[in-house]
């Protein structure tokens, strides 16, 4: 992995993730899952990097075929279910409904001099409220615990999608 | 592991907590080098057995480790 001094080449993922904004493959797209998290906690091990993406393509396929085409075409690899970059696996998931509304509503950054947008801390308890698995439950904790949350957002998003937090 | 202590590696920069995550994905495939060859070599290494993976770990329990020294005392 990696040539970047991090290990983790997140810049580059972010910016072939803008790239694609820009050649109209993708609308817009947001980093979600761990790595997201981890811009509101602490640091924990995670092995891939979700970015989540609203697609241009509305059909089945959501441009999938065209996201990867494009990619490789820049040097990515194919290794199953990841695309990845300098050996990093990185996911591209085509986004609706609460995730849909995640990458609309996710906050802007930059990391490494590049442009992107993270979700909001409220939509990664959602997601993983709604996803349940033990990590997601760790997940919700660690970030009612670390990162400023707007509880009447969280609220709303939990009631509108028909969430509930998990009882410790 | 103490709260604020967390707090404070949840307050680093988004970059600072890359690069850390990057050096815990760079430990936890050391461990599993280390048992792949232990295995090989086939000798009984009793205090790996515990670390069979550092999914999941934190970095608090990865750079700071005198605190769970401290706390061991």
């Amino acid at each position: 992995m990696a040539d970047e001094p991090s290990g983790i080449p997140l810049a580059d993922v972010l910016r072939a993730a803008n790239e694609l904004v820009s050649a109209g493959l993708i609308k817009d797209y947001a980093l979600g899952g761990a790595l997201a998290a981890i811009y509101y906690t602490e640091p924990f091990t995670t092995y891939d990097a979700d970015i989540i993406f609203v697609a241009s393509d509305k059909t089945l396929s959501a441009g999938i075929p065209a996201i990867y085409s494009h990619l490789q075409s820049k040097g990515w690899r194919v290794e199953r279910e990841h695309l990845l970059i300098k050996d990093f696996p990185v996911q591209f998931i085509a986004a609706s409904g609460l995730t849909e509304e995640a990458v609309r509503d996710a906050r802007g950054i930059e990391y490494e001099g590049v442009p992107a947008k993270v979700f909001r801390p409220e939509y990664i308890i959602a997601i993983a409220a709604s996803v349940g698995r033990p990590k997601d439950l760790a997940r919700i904790e660690q970030l009612l615990e670390q990162a400023k949350i707007d509880k009447p957002m969280l609220d709303d998003i939990l009631r509108r999608y028909n969430l509930k937090l998990p009882t410790k | 592991m103490k709260p604020e202590f967390r707090e404070k590696l949840a307050q680093l920069p988004f970059e600072e907590k890359i690069r850390k995550v990057g050096e815990l994905i760079r430990l936890s495939q050391n461990v599993k080098t280390q048992r792949t060859a232990d295995r090989s070599a086939s000798y009984p290494q009793p205090g790996l057995g515990n670390a069979q993976s550092l999914k999941g770990t934190k970095a608090m329990e990865i750079f700071m480790p005198e605190r769970k020294r401290e706390r061991e005392l």
